[in-house]
């Protein structure tokens, strides 16, 4: 028993040494909007939550820190993030390193096709028809039930402490 | 005379000294305490102070006298550049972006690492050339409405730093509290003159 005890306790360290000193990894992914739609949609989870982030918005900047540390905390079993960003497909490594300066692992998304003008509005409208796009700016989100019928829309009028209350709710 | 011509040196203390700042000494228990009440994310091995009021003294004539700010030396030792909350995300996080040529006005890291000891153990540092790059940030016991901002910046500058390190960048952190320290050793009268002279000095 008491050799077990010990064992367990030996896996328990090397195991919280090898999370300690694992290497930070940033995930930006490049693909095309209907490519996102289609990870989104194909997705199998009971959520799947679309943030919209813009790296030099200071309502994203406000936001992202207390996203980040719900979905750290989070067992990440019933919900999928996409972190959808207006950055430049040439801007990725400038994005990247915004994304090691503050730790942000979360799963990033450039989008190939990013329209000239009116990013926001289209890839909303894009990705949610009934949603009301003109309601939503960056830091707002969606979520999408796995039969992708939209449970949640935030607008920029909600607080801070309401937007991080309704992501308490399904990233968990 | 000695007293006077150490009260010239604090009464020229450099203007980078963080005005409106008071000064009060420190000890390695109030730094953990400090640490720990704020959730600074600082490991020990890298905390270092001020190892006398001498290495203070020579300390305070210099423009590495300053927090919160990052100094950057390179593998020699030389002076590269500093690093502020206007900076630091561009360059700590991508080092393509620090600068590359040596600054022959600055002290060198062997000027600061000479004067300063471990926190709590009082081992020296000795530069032994090891690192690509060293990375002395300064800090202090900061309280007032500054210090949710400071403590935040600082927590940022040491997880970025941290993360390099993880992801096998070669180098050395050294996080330098220039606070005034109970260890110097000095008498009543002079902690006294030495606080009176640097709070002045802080206020202006």
């Amino acid at each position: 028993m008491r050799c077990f005890i010990i064992i367990i306790t030996l896996f328990t360290f090397y195991n919280s040494m090898i999370a300690q000193n694992e290497a930070f990894q940033t995930h930006v992914n490049i693909l095309q909007l209907d490519e996102l739609k289609n990870k989104i949609f194909e997705s199998r989870e009971p959520y799947k939550i679309v943030f919209i982030f813009n790296q030099f918005c200071s309502a994203s900047r406000d936001v992202f820190p207390e996203l980040d540390e719900l979905y750290k905390k989070a067992h990440k079993e019933n919900f999928e993030l996409f972190v959808v960003t207006n950055t430049k497909e040439k801007n990725k490594e400038e994005l990247e390193d915004h994304l090691f300066y503050y730790g942000y692992g979360e799963p990033f998304y450039i989008l190939k096709d990013k329209p000239l003008l009116g990013f926001l509005k289209k890839t909303i409208q894009s990705i949610c028809e009934s949603c009301n796009a003109n309601e939503m700016g960056y830091s707002s989100f969606m979520v999408f039930n796995e039969n992708n019928e939209v449970l949640e829309q935030t607008n920029y009028n909600q607080t801070k402490e309401e937007i991080i209350s309704t992501l308490k709710k399904y990233i968990q | 005379m000695k007293k006077i011509t150490y009260l010239f040196y604090l009464l020229t203390l450099s203007v980078f000294s963080q005005s409106q700042y008071v000064y009060n000494f420190k000890n390695s228990d109030s730094l953990d305490s400090y640490i720990q009440k704020n959730n600074l994310v600082f490991h020990p091995e890298d905390i270092y102070i001020t190892k006398d009021f001498e290495s203070f003294k020579a300390h305070t004539q210099t423009s590495f006298f300053a927090s919160p700010i990052i100094f950057v030396f390179n593998k020699e030792g030389k002076y590269l550049e500093s690093i502020d909350n206007i900076s630091s995300e561009r360059k700590l996080s991508n080092f393509k972006r620090i600068r590359k040529k040596t600054d022959k006005d600055q002290p060198s890291l062997e000027f600061l690492t000479e004067k300063i000891a471990h926190y709590n153990s009082g081992e020296v540092f000795e530069d032994k050339h090891l690192y690509t790059y060293t990375f002395v940030i300064n800090w202090m016991l900061v309280s007032g409405e500054q210090k949710p901002i400071i403590i935040k910046l600082l927590n940022e500058w040491y997880g970025v730093l941290l993360r390099q390190k993880r992801a096998g960048e070669n180098i050395k952190i050294i996080l330098l509290n220039i606070d005034v320290q109970d260890h110097w050793g000095l008498s009543q009268t002079w902690r006294g003159y030495v606080l009176e002279n640097l709070n002045r000095s802080s206020d202006k």
